[in-house]
């Protein structure tokens, strides 16, 4: 059997940047910490998109998740921070235990779910084996421009609308906080 | 004429109309008005009067007439439940003597009870009373009497306690009730026990609730179906009905404690109607006691025991009222020794005359009562035959003929002392003169000292009004002729099965007259003269405090009814109440853990949502490995 | 023993959905216990890139041809930003009156 070990060790070093930076993107003491450890677990995801072969995604989410969402969040961080960032930690209380064991069990239970059906099936290699290889190099983009524009066409402009809409309702929102204001 | 039979229900219905009227209209304020009240009641006791009399005459003319008319108001398959009316001789006679005594006895209430403040309750509860009681006789099987059997002693109840205010009555009223309810028990439990037999041993279901029509054909079958002990047993339950509700023997000490309702009260139940009830069940059911001689000798016993014991009570009582109570309670027993030793027409006759007696005695103790403010106590009067002239003639009239010396008291002594000698009870015969003796004896004694002798007051009393002057007289007009009226007709009239022996009173009528004049010569020389009466000191004691039986029970209720009562209480309240605490508490603690879920944070409802799809996502693995070992095993 | 090395070597499709899958708990598990409004948002963002990772996977392994999986998950990550965008919208109207970012702080539903 062939091993790409480049690809392997990519893999896993992506997603153990991920993990980790992902983690300490909830325990992180201060809110800019944890949004910066967010950008970078959001870079490298785009890095896995790479790997599985959708490069305009991992540009587009790149372009998103990596610049725009950010520059959102730090506007919000920068109008509204407390200087005391200590009472806004994580929280102690039920929901924590809670949640944890309830997340650990749900993890449990679809490793459970999968490792049976892996055992099950006697064809393992198919799904674990290399994915395959696209036809030509454009083809990816040949899918992506038909999807927009036939079989998701009206998702398309209805998209297109809900940013309209929601361009709209902010800036109307705004109007209305700046009335209310005077 | 038949159209009073046909309409007959209507009488047990207005009073009932009326009663409902005077208790809303209390409750809205509407009907304040005495006068309003007075003429509605007795309109309607005027208006059962004229049916009774009605149908008095038509039955009269048709010999051997019964008229029944039942609607069936609950069904059970088979079991059929019926609700009506049921005129034969012995009703007609009963409706007589409840309307009379009824209207008269509202005549004079409405007088006497004029400064009462609560003169509508009581006139509404007259009006219950006279429901229950024209229910009760007018009613066509068992289970209806049983139903208006426990109305009338509800009515006595609201009637014995009606100063509430005063302990005295609420104990008495309460005592009444209790007993009243220890006998209900026992004639429920025979007749639920009779229709049990007819019902499951005979093929003719519509005798499994006992109408009386066909009380002779039950009575029969009763007496086939069971061994003799079931039999006696049978009769002992339904014959406890009986004595509580007419005082015999154990469950005698309710009636003299029943006086501490007013006057009026006493004279109309407790003389004349609701404890001849007992006597009316005894001749209702009267076939079936007739099948077996030991009952007939219980209810006889039992008749002559109170007889002589209440009269034994009653010599030594010093208030006015306690002695005409004891007396109506050894007439009672005369009334059932009569009735268990076969004389049947005896029995019923001295019913009718001795309620007309003993509501006229009452109503002039009322009025002498009422004259001397409120005096009770035997002691403290005297003389009074110069100041009520009116009261004294009647209440002599009522002692002669409740002595069996003259008028109608003469002719029903006699008719049971002649049926006794003639079936040979000699030893019945014996004990009831030794009860005429002491009848003779009391009733005197009490005229005497009521009525002779010095006035001991300071001052006058005051007349009474021409209302109860004229009702009393009215009854002793009544006591004076009904024995001449109705002689042997009355036998022929009443007796069941064709029995028609005409007893022959001339005979025993030496014997009983001596006897009875003995015990007025005795109470003459005692009360009347200056003689002393003489004391034996114990036997004046078991007199007076009247064997000691009242306090008997008042011990075994309080010591270990108590007792048992506690266990009750303290078992009610910590396990029955705890069990409907218990489930309000859990669904208390459910609202309380539920209220709690709702904290106004949204993470933890994200947190909810996360458990939730935990718990499912393991349901589904769970089930998935499932599906799957067994299709694995399946495929092998 | 070849077993768990292929396994281990051979990144198929599971390593991906493990991966989404222990992205999206963190998310998730972030978005509970977190105090701060912000960080909340920012393990929702989480959650949706795992998701996204789960189509691309998907589709790359599944659908050679037509690629559904890459376009939607473009579409996905347009509306996560326009999801953000709205929510600190919403946000900065409610901090006008409150002035925290305590999630504690926002019980009006409590009860």
């Amino acid at each position: 059997m062939e091993i790409d070990i480049l690809k392997t060790l990519i893999f896993y070093g992506f997603a153990g940047v991920i993990i980790f930076f992902a983690l300490y993107s909830i325990f992180a003491y201060r809110i800019l910490y944890s949004l910066l450890a967010a950008v970078v677990v959001f870079f490298f995801t785009a890095g896995i998109y790479f790997l599985l072969g959708a490069d305009y995604n991992a540009v587009i989410q790149i372009a998103i998740y990596v610049i725009a969402v950010p520059i959102l969040f730090v506007l919000a961080i920068m109008f509204t921070s407390d200087k005391a960032d200590k009472k806004t930690y994580l929280t102690l209380q039920p929901r924590f235990y809670f949640s944890f064991l309830a997340a650990g069990i749900l993890f449990l239970a679809l490793i459970y779910l999968i490792a049976t059906s892996l055992s099950l099936d006697s064809n393992v290699a198919w799904l674990t084996s290399k994915q395959t290889i696209f036809i030509n190099k454009y083809q990816m983009f040949n899918s992506i421009a038909e999807g927009f524009f036939s079989n998701y066409g009206y998702a398309f402009v209805l998209f297109s609308i809900l940013l309209l809409v929601v361009v709209v309702g902010i800036s109307t929102l705004n109007l209305i906080k700046e009335r209310s204001d005077d | 004429m038949e159209f009073f039979i046909q309409n007959i229900h209507t009488v047990v219905l207005f009073p009932l109309w009326v009663f409902m009227l005077i208790i809303i209209g209390r409750f809205f304020n509407v009907i304040q008005s005495k006068k309003m009240t007075t003429i509605l009641t007795l309109i309607s006791t005027l208006y059962g009067l004229i049916f009774a009399i009605g149908a008095f005459l038509f039955i009269i003319r048709t010999p051997d007439y019964i008229f029944e008319n039942s609607y069936s108001f609950l069904r059970i398959q088979d079991y059929v439940l019926n609700f009506g009316v049921y005129v034969d001789n012995l009703s007609v006679i009963m409706l007589l003597v409840v309307t009379t005594i009824s209207f008269i006895v509202q005549l004079y209430s409405s007088n006497y009870m004029k400064d009462d403040k609560s003169f509508s309750r009581f006139f509404g509860y007259l009006n219950l009373f006279n429901f229950s009681m024209l229910g009760l006789v007018l009613s066509s099987n068992l289970f209806q009497t049983y139903v208006f059997w426990e109305l009338v002693g509800v009515s006595s109840y609201l009637l014995i306690g009606f100063w509430y205010k005063k302990p005295s009555a609420q104990a008495a009223s309460k005592k009444a009730f209790i007993m009243n309810r220890i006998g209900d028990c026992g004639l429920l439990a025979g007749t639920i026990v009779i229709s049990y037999f007819m019902y499951q041993y005979s093929s003719l279901t519509n005798l499994a609730t006992i109408p009386f029509v066909n009380i002779n054909d039950i009575a029969n079958y009763l007496y086939a179906y069971t061994t003799d002990f079931v039999f006696v047993i049978i009769c002992i339950l339904l014959l406890l009905g009986a004595f509580a509700k007419s005082a015999q023997f154990p469950l005698h000490t309710w009636l003299a404690d029943a006086m501490e309702g007013p006057t009026p009260v006493s004279a109309l139940i407790h003389s004349a109607t609701m404890v001849a009830a007992g006597v009316y069940l005894v001749a209702r059911l009267y076939p079936i006691f007739v099948l077996s001689d030991f009952v007939m000798h219980f209810i006889a016993i039992i008749g002559l025991i109170t007889a002589l014991i209440c009269g034994y009570f009653a010599i030594t009582q010093n208030d006015f009222k306690r002695i005409l109570a004891y007396s109506t309670n050894s007439q009672l027993g005369l009334m059932f020794l009569a009735l268990g030793a076969g004389a049947y027409a005896g029995g019923l006759f001295h019913l009718v005359v001795h309620a007309y007696l003993k509501s006229m005695l009452f109503l002039c103790s009322g009025i002498v009562i009422h004259s001397l403010l409120e005096q009770q106590d035997v002691r403290f009067m005297g003389g009074l035959r110069k100041h009520l002239p009116v009261t004294a003639i009647c209440y002599l009239i009522g002692c002669v003929s409740i002595s069996g010396l003259l008028f109608s008291g003469f002719f029903s002594k006699e008719m049971i002392l002649g049926s006794l000698i003639e079936q040979k009870h000699y030893v019945y015969a014996v004990g009831f003169l030794l009860a005429a003796i002491m009848t003779v004896f009391y009733m005197f004694r009490s005229y005497f000292l009521v009525f002779e002798g010095k006035f001991k007051g300071e001052n006058a009393p005051h007349k009474p009004s021409f209302v109860l002057n004229f009702s009393i007289s009215v009854l002793a007009v009544f006591s004076i002729f009904i024995g001449f009226l109705v002689n042997h007709s009355f036998e022929k009239f009443v007796e069941i099965g064709g029995n028609t022996t005409q007893t022959n009173i001339f005979n025993p009528a030496f014997i009983s007259i001596s006897v009875s004049l003995m015990g007025l010569l005795l109470a003459w020389i005692f009360y009347n003269t200056k003689i002393k009466p003489i004391k034996i000191p114990i036997l004046y004691q078991l007199s007076y405090n009247r064997f000691y039986i009242d306090n008997f029970y008042n011990f075994i209720a309080e010591r270990i009814y108590y007792i048992i009562c506690r266990v009750c209480y303290f078992v009610d309240k910590y396990f029955v109440d705890g069990v409907v605490k218990l489930s309000a508490f859990g669904v208390r603690g459910t609202s309380w853990v539920f209220s709690k879920m709702q904290t106004g944070n949204f993470q933890s409802y994200l947190a909810y949502s996360l458990i939730f799809l935990a718990f499912i996502f393991a349901g589904l693995m769970f089930a998935y490995t499932i599906i799957i070992t067994w299709g694995l095993i399946g495929s092998y | 023993m070849i077993d768990i090395i292929d396994l281990i070597f051979n990144i198929g499709l599971y390593h991906y959905l493990f991966l989404a899958l222990i992205l999206f708990l963190i998310g998730f598990f972030g978005a509970i216990i977190s105090k701060n409004i912000l960080k909340v948002l920012i393990s929702i963002e989480f959650m949706l890139t795992a998701v996204n990772i789960n189509f691309i996977a998907f589709a790359s392994f599944f659908d050679n041809i037509k690629l559904h999986g890459f376009v939607f998950s473009l579409f996905y990550i347009a509306v996560g930003a326009v999801e953000i965008a709205i929510a600190l919208a919403i946000f900065y109207l409610m901090f006008g009156s409150k002035q925290s970012v305590n999630t504690e702080d926002y019980d009006e539903l409590k009860g």
